[in-house]
């Protein structure tokens, strides 16, 4: 053996020696440097999904003032995609009369995503079409593919009328409801101005988010811009907050992937004395502490409420058969 | 909108006055001013509503008073009075060439070396070590709360508003994804021990980027409550297991542990491993300070610098020495050297934990690339032997580094390879 070999040193946590001697012959594998191995993060997906009339009734400024909020959402999406490390933001743009029509052949990252302005076309309120190309959308081998997965989405639908195809609408809603997406999706509905008067397309809209406090109304186009911007970016900000969650309190929780517990009570009693919960921990304001809360600009907006079903007795599931199939 | 406007003063507890000069940044819980004390400039932490409560003021007078562990911390060193519904606390300003932990998992940031990472690996946990050790725990480890120098690995360590004594909580349960397991399913409030795991976490993503608990089998499952307690919760699984391969890296998802976890030496691997599988779930064994130090001093041991490029040799391995290089064989572990290699005060000192202070130096010959030096930094002799001959190198003094060699530095022995 020449002078530069070495017999190895044993390491003291291995089972196996590492390095045998057929590796002795082998070259030290180059380590790469740091630039060829720069990070690349890849992000779980958050698709923000716009669900947008352009019914007759739509025109003018409607339409307008839809195209003037997402436009000024964007950035507010860019900003927060460009610091968060936890979703990749993508969004889905659907536009629906008479028939519905996806803007977007598949969701974009909002790092990278251009806003084209809708235009009204004119025709019904069919919100059995849009239920029904939503559904078909839903899946992971459609708008949900990622590879790193997916957030449950955000889906906000947007009119001003009521439905034109009153008979045939719900049987599509109750579809949509059968898919596990859409069952666990933040949903949020929001009226436009006569939409907001009306008992019918507020009744769409209850039926399509399940969850009074997610209809929005925006009377007249002023606030149009306000409610989506508070929808869309209190979705996104549970996700993709940089504060740290407070031990919580009614009202504002976190959402999707905040890991609010489902257990009602905690795991082990005595181990929240010894944890010195009852001594040290007084302090919880009536109000709570939740960062949530102080982000959004509403107190009484609540994206979990009603939008996630919530799985009883964590510890009873049996993660690989009783959770839902998710298509 | 800013609650606090430019030239407003605020009064200290101790009577002082803080002047407002800019606004900075908003974060979560609160607002960042500019603010001049005492004539020098600060930063200022204003909470906005709901403003944590009466205790929560009270521990922070207790931080104020204790001081910071150490200088890593941006420590509050003021707290203000209660003033317009709120209070804030003040800090050293971040200086700018120090950049937040996310920016470098996004790219935004890079280091210059893995050496570099390294030490910033050993500032971080050096810290940690010091506040576990006068009773406090962080409570909240975060990517937001470590702000690192790219050039040389120094950290600073910010929102230190909740440490608090250890098993004594404010309020806070930390940052989904780096909370511990116990803490996610709600079992415990955040301690010491839950600090380690996300110190873990925090460890694991500086060297690898993704996620130690997520792969495969996470990538499936839709992310909402339920199933993000279930992964990070009830039922984690480590991406590299030994015993559990359900939950491997994806090419697509995970690739950049796919292409690091061989990379670097088995120490660093095998510490993760134990932080992720024995530790996952048992708060007692997880990895502590002084363990995190000793497998990053070994790792760093095994980087080596070979014609200007970066290179780790598993000096564990049966293997040809590379060219250039000698091996330092101390008690309990090997180190490679070669031109420009650095040994430290806690190699080379059985009393040291100095993970900083430079104390030898390598250099080759000048005239004979392929023999190497050693140069002694410190105040101590150090004796080598070889072949019978004996020498004494005190504080810069250089002695050939020759294979067979006994080197007896400052209590601690070694053998050159």
């Amino acid at each position: 053996m020449s002078d530069d070999f070495w017999d190895g040193f044993d390491f003291p946590t291995l089972d196996t020696p590492t390095g045998s001697t057929s590796s002795i012959t082998q070259p030290i594998e180059q380590t790469p440097s740091l630039d060829t191995i720069m990070p690349d993060l890849k992000k779980r997906a958050m698709v923000v999904f716009f669900i947008i009339d352009i019914s007759g009734s739509m025109k003018g400024n409607r339409i307008q003032a839809v195209n003037d909020a997402i436009r000024n959402l964007i950035p507010e999406l860019k900003k927060r995609e460009a610091s968060n490390t936890n979703a990749e933001i993508r969004v889905a743009i659907m536009e629906f009369s008479s028939n519905a029509n996806w803007r977007t052949n598949e969701p974009v990252p909002v790092s990278s995503f251009n806003y084209d302005e809708i235009t009204y076309v004119g025709g019904g309120t069919n919100f059995g079409k849009a239920f029904s190309a939503l559904n078909m959308k839903l899946s992971r081998t459609e708008f949900l593919k990622s590879s790193a997965g997916s957030y449950t989405p955000l889906i906000i639908l947007m009119t001003d009328g009521k439905p034109s195809d009153l008979a045939l609408y719900k049987e599509e809603l109750d579809k949509l409801k059968q898919n596990s997406w859409f069952q666990y999706a933040t949903k949020a509905g929001i009226a436009i101005e006569e939409g907001a008067l009306s008992p019918e397309c507020r009744k769409v809209l209850l039926e399509f988010t399940s969850n009074e406090s997610m209809v929005l109304l925006a009377a007249n186009t002023n606030v149009l811009a306000k409610q989506i911007q508070l929808v869309t970016l209190t979705g996104v900000d549970f996700v993709t907050q940089r504060g740290s969650i407070q031990n919580n309190t009614a009202g504002t929780s976190p959402s999707n992937g905040q890991f609010r517990s489902t257990m009602s009570t905690p795991q082990t009693g005595p181990a929240n004395s010894v944890q010195g919960r009852s001594g040290a921990n007084p302090g919880q304001p009536s109000g709570g502490t939740s960062q949530v809360g102080s982000t959004s600009s509403t107190a009484t907006l609540d994206p979990t409420s009603g939008a996630n079903p919530e799985i009883p007795g964590l510890q009873g599931i049996d993660w690989e058969n009783d959770f839902p199939t998710f298509n | 909108m800013p609650s606090l406007t430019r030239n407003e003063s605020i009064q200290t507890i101790k009577g002082d006055t803080i002047t407002i000069l800019d606004y900075i940044a908003e974060g979560g819980q609160g607002e960042v001013y500019k603010v001049d004390y005492k004539g020098q400039k600060y930063a200022l932490k204003w909470y906005k509503a709901p403003v944590p409560p009466q205790v929560f003021y009270d521990n922070l007078a207790k931080n104020v008073d204790r001081g910071a562990p150490n200088e890593h911390y941006l420590w509050p060193i003021m707290l203000t009075k209660p003033y317009k519904n709120s209070y804030g606390y003040i800090m050293e300003l971040r200086k700018p060439e120090f950049h937040e932990f996310s920016e470098f998992l996004l790219s935004q940031a890079k280091f210059l070396s893995y050496e570099v990472m390294l030490s910033a690996a050993l500032n971080i946990v050096e810290s940690f070590r010091l506040l576990h050790s006068l009773g406090f725990s962080y409570q909240d480890v975060n990517e937001g709360s470590f702000f690192i120098n790219p050039n040389d690995g120094d950290v600073l360590i910010c929102d230190n508003d909740n440490v608090a004594p250890n098993l004594v909580n404010l309020g806070v349960r930390g940052m989904p994804r780096y909370m511990a397991p116990e803490v996610v399913i709600d079992a415990t409030r955040p301690n010491a021990q839950t600090d380690r795991f996300s110190l873990a976490v925090l460890l694991f993503r500086l060297f690898y980027i993704d996620h130690p608990l997520e792969g495969k089998y996470t990538n499936n499952l839709p992310m909402m409550d339920s199933t993000g307690a279930h992964m990070y919760g009830v039922s984690p699984v480590f991406c590299y297991d030994p015993t559990n391969e359900k939950n491997r890296p994806d090419p697509e998802a995970q690739p950049n542990v796919i292409r690091r976890w061989n990379m670097f030496p088995p120490d660093l691997q095998m510490t993760f491993i134990r932080a992720f599988t024995n530790g996952l779930k048992n708060p007692n064994d997880r990895i502590t300070e002084n363990e995190w130090e000793e497998a990053l001093i070994r790792t760093r041991a095994m980087l080596v610098r070979l014609n200007g490029r970066e290179q780790f040799v598993n000096c564990y391995a049966k293997q040809k020495i590379p060219e250039g290089c000698r091996i330092i064989k101390f008690d309990d572990y090997p180190a490679i050297v070669a031109d420009g290699s650095k040994l430290y005060l806690c190699q080379v000192d059985g009393r040291s934990v100095d993970h900083d202070t430079v104390a030898a130096v390598i250099r080759a010959s000048l005239s004979d690339k392929s023999v190497l030096g050693i140069g002694n930094l410190t105040d101590s002799v150090w004796k080598l032997s070889v072949d019978g001959h004996e020498t004494e190198i005190g504080k810069n003094g250089f002695a050939r580094l020759a294979r067979g060699e006994k080197i007896v530095f400052n209590g601690v022995k070694a053998t050159v390879l």
